[in-house]
């Protein structure tokens, strides 16, 4: 059931702004196939002139670039709802590559039908411009942490999921699952595999969290906030008319 | 791919690595325990005054390997802190 499987990506428009039915259902008629991908298999490719956008319904993604010398930088984490690759509408070519960190289910959005969108709906097309400026806003606030110590740099990491998964209602009991390696991590953060897992060792041993199996557990919410200096004014988790 | 485990000595002691990672080689192994001294390098000399710094690779099969980093200020009236 396609309206269910886009309340995440509903709930994160209308947490920042007001949306008609209409607007609703002109989103929704924009949707096409949907597509799964397995785990570290890639959605796009850099290079890639694509001719869809991808919202994941399902599963971790991420937003990614190969260096020359064999390793990766993993420029954003993705959750359930995001609109990962609206970029390639307006950008045309892919300048990084899209990951999936877990399987992924995913609904295409052919670019000629967000083009009829955007041209019938202005209302619409800031929202979408929003969700851009918002990853934007994202990668501003990663490189402003990397300047931090690791411990501090992982906090931050990890509020930021916490509260972007809660926005989608991703949160149960404090617990979220988090399906990324501790190599994957310091590929977004970074840092060695080695000084990820001393550094996540420290934030356990604080009593700030715990983690296993996946599952990430959020044990002192207001402790992990101070060690990671999280604001989250950068997510713009404000209602009002955009 | 086999694992390797990595416990890290810094000025707070020895902390003894339970989850390791799995490469293909001791070779690759030293490779990560270098960048993660060079991490702890970084983040250790902001701030403080770290004296060792150490990774202890362990395997199952090829014993242990010791990558050991110290760090000494020596001033002119041969102080070394």
């Amino acid at each position: 059931m396609i309206d269910a499987d886009l309340q995440p990506f509903l709930r994160k428009l209308e947490l920042r702004d007001t949306l008609s039915e209409v607007e609703k259902r002109a989103l929704l008629s924009c949707a096409a196939d949907e597509v799964q991908y397995p785990a570290g298999s890639d959605l796009v490719r850099e290079g890639d002139r694509p001719v869809h956008s991808l919202l994941v319904l399902e599963g971790f993604s991420t937003r990614y670039r190969d260096s020359p010398d064999g390793t990766r930088q993993i420029t954003a984490i993705h959750v359930p709802g995001d609109f990962v690759d609206l970029h390639s509408f307006p950008l045309k070519e892919m300048d990084h590559s899209v990951g999936a960190l877990s399987a992924c289910r995913v609904l295409r959005f052919p670019h000629v039908r967000l083009t009829e969108l955007t041209e019938n709906h202005p209302h619409l097309t800031r929202l979408l411009w929003l969700l851009t400026l918002i990853d934007s806003s994202i990668h501003r606030e990663w490189l402003i942490a990397a300047s931090r110590t690791a411990p501090e740099q992982l906090a931050h990491l990890i509020c930021e999921l916490f509260v972007r998964l809660g926005v989608t209602d991703l949160i149960r009991d404090q617990t979220f699952r988090l399906p990324v390696t501790q190599m994957e991590l310091g590929e977004a953060l970074g840092l060695s595999a080695v000084h990820v897992n001393r550094t996540l060792q420290q934030l356990r041993s604080e009593g700030l969290f715990s983690w296993q199996n996946q599952e990430l557990r959020i044990l002192d919410w207001d402790g992990l906030k101070r060690r990671g200096s999280f604001d989250p004014r950068y997510l713009h988790l404000i209602k009002e008319p955009r | 791919m086999p694992r390797y485990y990595f416990d890290i000595t810094d000025d707070s002691g020895v902390h003894s690595d339970d989850v390791g990672l799995d490469l293909p080689s001791m070779e690759a192994a030293i490779v990560e325990a270098r960048r993660a001294l060079a991490d702890m390098t970084r983040e250790n000399l902001i701030g403080s005054n770290p004296s060792n710094m150490g990774i202890r690779i362990r395997d199952g099969a090829d014993g242990l390997v010791n990558l050991v980093l110290s760090v000494t200020t020596e001033r002119p009236d041969g102080a070394t802190n």
